[in-house]
């Protein structure tokens, strides 16, 4: 509106509300501006996510009883996470600590599945996906096509992507529970309900679908080496695995420890694929734990187990980027 | 990607830095202001667009809402009632133009089904979930009995002790299966929080035609009404099963679900003489008074024997006078629907279901194009092990139905509170609960309706009213109290691992008593 009329007339003569604020804006700091520019994301977030954080936090600070929420008790909550005593809140026969270390208590406890969960799927993730991204690197005839191809298993909604895999291991109807429980890799029977099979069902599944996002995110770091540095090394005689050693692994470091950051996040956050594929009482996530107490109106529980999984998910991070320094970010 | 960054930080930054103090902050300007004026504008007129509309212009554009709008002055108010699917599915439209023809609902007055989920779990969740963020609808919720108390002691569901008219209740207090109704209600101070709306008992349903192939004669041998041995019924299902070309001997429910632990877990427990908590005046607490009695040698039995059912598994003789192999390992992650289909179609001899399986199985299969069996449809009582004289817990053993059925339960919130008692006085109708039991097998709650003639005459369920009368007669309720919701998925869990051989039943009863006794002690 205002370069409509900005015509001929010289700037500084202008006078008028909208210039007023134009000139005040141009005669700020860019640090001032930038927090300026900021602020409607501030206020955006402050109301649709600080809010409900803090009152989640609140609410994990009264007493849980079976009824509902009882009277404040400070950090007590925790204590009982901690101590086992809040463990009557969680679905079945889950706790969050395990309670023994062999087998059976590992998989029946929330916090050693998640990690477990997150550490073997984001693991192979990266392998696969890393292979994924430097077949696509190279060129041949329809790359393109490949690289849409591969990216459909990401665009596959959790709901979908969950029943695929409940048809395929669904021991009377699933064509894949039999090959592989005479692998011994699977339960052959009640197979969804065992700890050990469905944990595996429900890995296999997240590294199907994602291992896509990592190829992707590892191809674009690909991209960005120099060649020149390729053809270097080729005069200097270097051979292709000195090559990927020494100039394609450290330089796609960092996008690796990005893409491993943000895929440890999403896994430590994992939900949807265990409840449509198994259960969260076979299977317990920390976010199933999470979901499912607050179902059963255990909001103090509910409350207590998120604050303490974005705290774990945060040292989580926090120990990943120490590994790999500020460059990561 | 942070190498990318880094270069193009550096090549570009003094470019960068130079168009963005001049050009780009005005530019910004210019464009949020054009934009907000051209908001505030289009604020305005549909503001004063709206307005003129009221009296003149606005008819066509408004029609729908206007509509709507008047209807709702009118007195046309539609209500939202929480529903099984399967209940939808098999008589949705037929169960509206009951309420208004047998129970006589105004017709200004419309119902809306608003399906929930088949697994009673996942529906105890999602009304959870709506009446803790004070939601104004499903207006009314249909509340499996076995939960209903949680929401009582919430205090999640409207009091209909203070808001229904005096006749309705006192009909209920009267009229109604007392042990059903009590359900239904705030235990300590009896006011009312639910309409029963049908009790529910299961029986063992089988294929008459393949039992009478067999050589078995259900009519002279009483099947109806006499109950069968565990024992003996395991050597007719073998039997009738070689004889036939069938996939399964019997069909049930195991998963690990609520249904495992209220209903078909706690039958074989009761039918062998055992009890969560002691005998059955401990079904409803006192919480953490009460003793805990799954690790005693008939529940053991009770485990060991749908494992020797499921694997055919010896247990050192124990049960060397059963059949085995009678039953699926499917059964582990069966609940009521999948395990229904299978002896729906044919492939099965015996299925242990609810009477709303009666109702859909009984179906002449040439009037409905879902698998039905029409009259060779047979059902008799669930067998027993011990006869109740030699139960080890007071109440127990012999014939055991558990006691499910829903009741409904009304939304405090909802903006339609006013003709509830409309849509209630319709519901207690007896004609609408005939054409209840009629479409989908649900039950008359009044004894008097249950026990006569007329619901006998309603096919296809009036056919096996002897078997249901026995059932209803050995009904063992769930032991809800607060806690049970967390004790079941627990109990579920742990009876869904015996029979999958996982563990052994007095493994899995021992650790499954110290984890009650934690949630006892609250």
């Amino acid at each position: 509106m205002s370069t409509e009329t900005a015509g001929g007339e010289r700037e500084s003569r202008r006078s008028g509300p909208l210039v007023r604020v134009t000139r005040w804006m141009e005669n700020l700091s860019d640090t001032t501006y930038a927090y300026l520019l900021l602020l409607p994301v501030f206020v955006l977030l402050g109301s649709i996510a600080i809010y409900p954080l803090l009152r989640t936090f609140e609410m994990s600070l009264f007493a849980q009883t079976f009824t509902g929420l009882g009277e404040f008790v400070g950090p007590g909550n925790y204590v009982d996470l901690f101590t086992g005593n809040m463990d009557r809140y969680l679905p079945g026969q889950p706790t969050f600590l395990p309670q023994s270390f062999g087998i059976q208590g590992l998989v029946t406890s929330a916090l050693t599945m998640t990690l477990l969960f997150a550490f073997v799927s984001v693991f192979f993730e990266t392998i696969i996906g890393m292979g994924q991204a430097l077949i696509l690197d190279q060129d041949f005839y329809g790359r393109r096509w490949i690289r849409a191809a591969i990216i459909i298993p990401w665009a596959v909604p959790v709901v979908i992507q969950g029943m695929m895999f409940y048809l395929m291991f669904q021991p009377s109807i699933g064509f894949l529970t039999p090959p592989l429980a005479d692998l011994g890799l699977l339960a052959p029977t009640n197979t969804l309900n065992d700890p050990a099979s469905a944990t595996f069902v429900i890995i296999v599944a997240d590294i199907w679908k994602t291992s896509a996002f990592m190829a992707l995110l590892i191809l674009a770091g690909l991209q960005s080496i120099d060649r020149g540095l390729y053809d270097v090394a080729k005069v200097a005689g270097a051979s292709k695995w000195q090559q990927f050693k020494h100039i394609t692994f450290p330089l796609i470091l960092p996008t690796i420890a990005v893409a491993v950051l943000f895929r440890s996040v999403a896994a430590m956050r994992v939900y949807g694929i265990i409840d449509i594929v198994s259960s969260c009482t076979v299977v317990p996530s920390l976010s199933c734990m999470v979901v499912e107490s607050f179902f059963s109106g255990f909001n103090a529980a509910a409350g207590t187990i998120a604050f303490t999984t974005a705290a774990i998910i945060g040292l989580v991070v926090m120990s990943l980027i120490l590994w790999q320094g500020e460059e990561a970010i | 990607m942070a190498a990318t960054q880094r270069k193009t930080m550096s090549n570009n930054h003094s470019d960068d830095d130079g168009q963005r103090s001049s050009v780009s902050r005005r530019r910004f300007v210019a464009a949020s202001g054009a934009s907000g004026v051209a908001a505030t504008l289009a604020g305005c007129a549909d503001l004063v667009g709206g307005g003129d509309g009221g009296s003149d212009s606005g008819d066509g554009g408004d029609g729908t809402g206007t509509t709507t709008g008047d209807g709702g002055s009118d007195g046309a108010t539609t209500i939202q009632w929480g529903i099984g699917p399967t209940a939808v599915q098999t008589a949705g439209e037929e169960m509206k133009t009951a309420l208004h023809e047998a129970g006589g609902l105004r017709d200004d007055i419309e119902i809306e089904w608003v399906p929930s989920a088949s697994d009673t779990g996942e529906v105890r969740s999602n009304y959870n979930r709506i009446l803790n963020a004070d939601q104004s609808d499903p207006d009314i919720f249909q509340m499996d009995n076995g939960w209903v108390n949680i929401f009582i002691q919430r205090g999640l569901i409207q009091n209909l002790s203070e808001t229904l008219p005096e006749d309705l209740l006192s009909d209920i207090n009267e009229n109604y299966f007392s042990g059903f109704t009590d359900t239904a209600r705030e235990p300590s101070s009896g006011d009312l929080y639910g309409v029963p709306l049908f009790p529910d008992f299961p029986t063992m349903q089988y294929r008459k035609d393949l039992v009478e192939q067999a050589g078995y004669d259900p009519e002279s041998e009483n099947w109806a009404t006499e109950p069968m041995t565990w024992e003996e019924w395991s050597h007719v299902v073998a039997d009738v099963k070689d004889n036939a070309d069938v996939e399964y001997g019997f069909t049930t429910q195991w998963d690990i679900y609520e249904g495992t632990a209220c209903c078909t877990f706690n039958e074989v427990m009761s039918s062998w003489g055992g009890a969560y908590f002691g005998g059955r005046e401990n079904l409803f607490g006192p919480v953490g008074e009460r003793p805990i009695t799954v690790d005693e040698p008939e529940v053991h039995n009770a485990l060991n024997m749908m494992r020797k059912f499921v694997h055919d598994e010896g247990f050192d003789g124990t049960f060397a006078d059963y059949a085995g192999n009678i039953a699926p390992t499917d059964i582990l992650g069966w609940i009521e629907e999948p395990s229904r289909s299978p002896f729906a179609e044919g492939d099965a001899v015996f299925h242990r279901n609810w009477p709303y399986s009666l109702a859909l199985t009984g179906r002449n299969p040439e009037e409905t194009e879902d698998p039905a069996l029409g009259e060779d449809l047979g059902a008799m009582p669930i067998p027993y092990a011990v006869p109740e004289s030699e139960a080890a817990q007071p109440g127990t053993g012999g014939t055991t139905s558990a006691l499910g059925g829903w009741h409904l339960t009304f939304n405090p919130n909802s903006d339609n509170l006013d003709v509830i008692d409309e849509v209630v006085s319709a519901v207690m109708e007896p004609d609408f609960a005939l054409e209840l039991f009629r479409l989908q097998g649900w039950l008359p709650p009044r004894p008097e309706l249950f026990n006569s003639d007329e619901a006998r005459d309603v096919a296809p369920v009036g056919r096996y009213m002897e078997t249901l009368q026995v059932a209803g007669e050995n009904a063992m309720a769930r032991p809800v109290t607060p806690v049970w919701s967390q004790q079941s998925s627990d109990i579920a869990q742990s009876a869904n691992r015996v029979v999958g051989q996982e563990t052994s039943a007095e493994d899995a009863m021992a650790s499954l008593t110290s984890s009650l006794e934690a949630t006892e002690q609250n």
